[in-house]
């Protein structure tokens, strides 16, 4: 047999090992995303069977995580990949870590949210709307964020890990309008406190997307862009 | 007559060359010389002119001397004609093909071509607006773009028969209708239509008989309520006694309609199970055939036998399960004539567990089968009211067995009796069910 075909039928199937890997990274992440999702509706609609659906399901994620961060191992130990290659796979095992916290937020919201499915306190559809909409941008920064991780798309990521300050501001501004009803309202203190924790865990999920979108700019350009600012990224890439 | 011509023309060259030459030759006396000189300047203008047609062929010159006299000059002119056929043949697929991208690009239904690994090989207009799928996004798989665990088993379990509706993204109200459609060498078509309106309306339909059962609710048991009040206080004014007791049964009625109604909007509501816990649907058909032979008595009494193979025990919802049961059960002791056979039979099948109820009772023409467990459908409507039912007792068995991935079969002849019958699928099995279930498939 022709020795460079061999060498070459090798490589082949190194290659679709890695892309069925990265495949499975981008459906571990499709299913976070729906946990979110899932469990922000359960929240705001105060759907229990829904939120218990989301605590049941959480394990799937981590089972994706365990399966997928064995495959990369084993990758690492069999093929040995360089350059390139090992950074993709270094970057899958990293994202994969952020997914998996991702649903696990996910699960706190829907834990909450079982809590607080018969829970009445002043101020509570204006709040819940409010929460709503800062769990309707983590949403968005997610699954651009996911959609740049299967574009490769450098540019895209840096516009969206900016996205993620807007989403710390939100934050913010929810916590003080929180802190302002507990004085007002000091009985319904441990409502509050729990949208504290779901407001705590999008702001969660936000920086976990942004990790990810940090770590599609390292698999592309081969730069470390972890703790620095959204700036000196840009400088970095030369966007 | 052009290649005659050309071969005429030819022939001519050759003979007047070979004429003009040996005349020559004769008068110069040098034919030994001439004739051969000729012969090979005829061989050099042969081989001149196939190297033209060469170069023509790898296409390093464009133009073909047509105007050559003899057989070349017949040559280039058909090689000629041939190219503009071809030339105005490829513009006319090319034509086609455009026409058909642009027809398709401009279909309000996202359209994505798929190849075997559903890889993403093409993509109209729509897709992007309505999927976000990118013109070079072609060869990411599918999946990778539009992340749904539900599309993912979609496409894996490859039964496209039925579409799949979805909510592409997240926290967005858009729903569509996904349908996926093999064609030519292992190719997909993947198309999705925009059902966001149907699936508002269909919401608000469901929210509104799940609201107006609920509101009804209230004001039909203070009426229950009364009505037992005033039958305690009957003695003194006995021609009440029948009114009461009608209007008793009645509202009795109402109000099972009202709580069936509500059951099908909290199982429409959602397509998954609640948590599944252990039931032992044995025990269940029990505690039903106890409330049947009760009913039966009602009726003039029918034979009503079980066959159950040992303790079947399965991971379900108990309420779910026990609605199924009995509202198969009851339908035959209510339309099973007095004195008529019902056999309930639960046996370990090869695909899990299957339930069947087998009655001698008034059996269902064909043309009904199908619409039986639509909402308040009445094969017979004056008999049906008689017998009691709310009416939406299929429906609900329908839409609980969709739960378990399973479904209602009947068969029935007129006059002679129906089958109801549905097989629950072996992951539904408890483990140890399951074994029993594996000792008779062994003995079959």
């Amino acid at each position: 047999m022709d020795p460079t075909n061999l060498g070459e039928h090798i490589h082949h199937r190194f290659d679709r090992e890695l892309e069925s890997l990265r495949n499975r990274v981008v459906s571990m992440g499709g299913l976070a995303e729906r946990q979110v999702n899932d469990a922000l509706t359960a929240l705001t609609e105060q759907d229990t069977e829904l939120a218990e659906y989301v605590i049941r399901t959480d394990h799937r994620v981590n089972a994706q995580e365990v399966s997928i961060d064995e495959d990369s191992t084993y990758i690492l130990a069999r093929r040995q990949p360089a350059a390139g290659d090992l950074r993709m796979v270094m970057a899958i095992i990293k994202t994969i870590t952020d997914i998996e916290r991702i649903g696990d937020e996910a699960e706190k919201i829907a834990h909450i949210a079982v809590d607080m499915a018969t829970a009445s306190f002043p101020g509570r559809d204006q709040l819940m709307q409010q929460v709503d909409a800062m769990g309707q941008m983590v949403l968005q920064l997610l699954r651009e964020t996911l959609d740049n991780y299967v574009r490769m798309d450098v540019q895209a990521a840096v516009r969206t890990a900016r996205k993620d300050d807007d989403i710390d501001q939100r934050y913010v501004s929810l916590l003080t309008e929180l802190t302002q009803h507990i004085k007002a309202d000091p009985q319904d203190t441990e409502d509050f406190q729990s949208l504290i924790w779901v407001a705590r865990s999008l702001e969660r999920i936000g920086d976990h997307s942004k990790n990810i979108c940090e770590y599609v700019v390292y698999l592309v350009e081969g730069k470390d862009v972890r703790h620095t600012t959204i700036d000196e990224l840009e400088q970095e890439i030369g966007a | 007559m052009m290649l005659f011509k050309a071969w005429r023309e030819e022939l001519w060259v050759i003979g007047g060359l070979l004429v003009v030459l040996w005349l020559v030759g004769l008068l110069t006396g040098l034919a030994r010389w001439l004739v051969p000189a000729g012969i090979f300047g005829y061989l050099i203008w042969h081989l001149y002119h196939l190297r033209l047609l060469i170069r023509w062929l790898d296409r390093s010159s464009r133009q073909l001397p047509f105007s050559t006299p003899g057989i070349w000059g017949y040559v280039y002119h058909r090689l000629e004609v041939r190219r503009r056929k071809t030339k105005s043949g490829k513009k006319q697929i090319g034509r086609l093909l455009k026409e058909f991208k642009a027809s398709t690009r401009a279909l309000p239904d996202a359209t994505i071509v798929l190849n075997r690994d559903f890889n993403i090989q093409w993509i109209n207009k729509a897709a992007t607006t309505l999927l976000g799928v990118r013109k070079n996004d072609a060869g990411q798989p599918v999946t990778n773009l539009i992340r749904h665990p539900d599309l993912e088993h979609y496409l894996d379990a490859g039964e496209f028969e039925r579409p799949l509706q979805l909510a592409p993204q997240p926290g967005m109200e858009t729903r569509l209708a996904i349908r996926v459609v093999p064609y030519g060498q292992q190719q997909y078509l993947l198309l999705a239509r925009d059902v966001t309106e149907q699936h508002r309306i269909e919401v608000m339909r469901r929210d509104f008989i799940a609201n107006a059962s609920h509101e009804l609710r209230t004001p039909l048991s203070v009426l229950q309520g009364s009505i037992e009040q005033l039958e305690a206080g009957i003695g003194s004014s006995p021609e009440l006694e029948k009114p009461l007791h009608r209007m008793k049964r009645q509202s009795q009625r109402m109000m099972s309609i009202l709580q069936d109604l509500l059951t099908l909007a909290r199982l429409e509501s959602r397509q998954e199970t609640g948590p599944l816990q252990a039931v032992s649907l044995s025990g269940v058909i029990t505690e039903v055939i106890e409330e049947a032979q009760a009913a039966s008595k009602q009726r003039g009494g029918h034979r009503i036998a079980v066959e159950v193979a040992g303790d079947v025990r399965v991971r379900g919802q108990q309420e779910d399960l026990y609605a199924v049961v009995s509202n198969l059960v009851m339908n035959a002791v209510r339309y099973t004539p007095a004195d008529g056979a019902i056999t309930v039979k639960l046996n370990a099948v090869e695909k899990g567990v299957r339930f069947e109820v087998i009655d001698t009772g008034v059996g269902i023409l064909p043309q009904h089968l199908a619409r039986l467990t639509e909402r308040f459908y009445r094969v017979d409507v004056g008999r049906s009211r008689d017998a009691g039912g709310t009416g939406l007792g299929l429906s609900i068995v329908k839409h609980v067995l969709e739960r378990y991935n399973s479904f209602l079969e009947i068969s029935s002849r007129p006059g002679a009796g129906s089958i109801f019958a549905f097989t629950l699928p072996g992951k539904y099995l408890e483990e140890s069910s399951r074994a029993v279930g594996d000792d008779s498939r062994k003995v079959s």
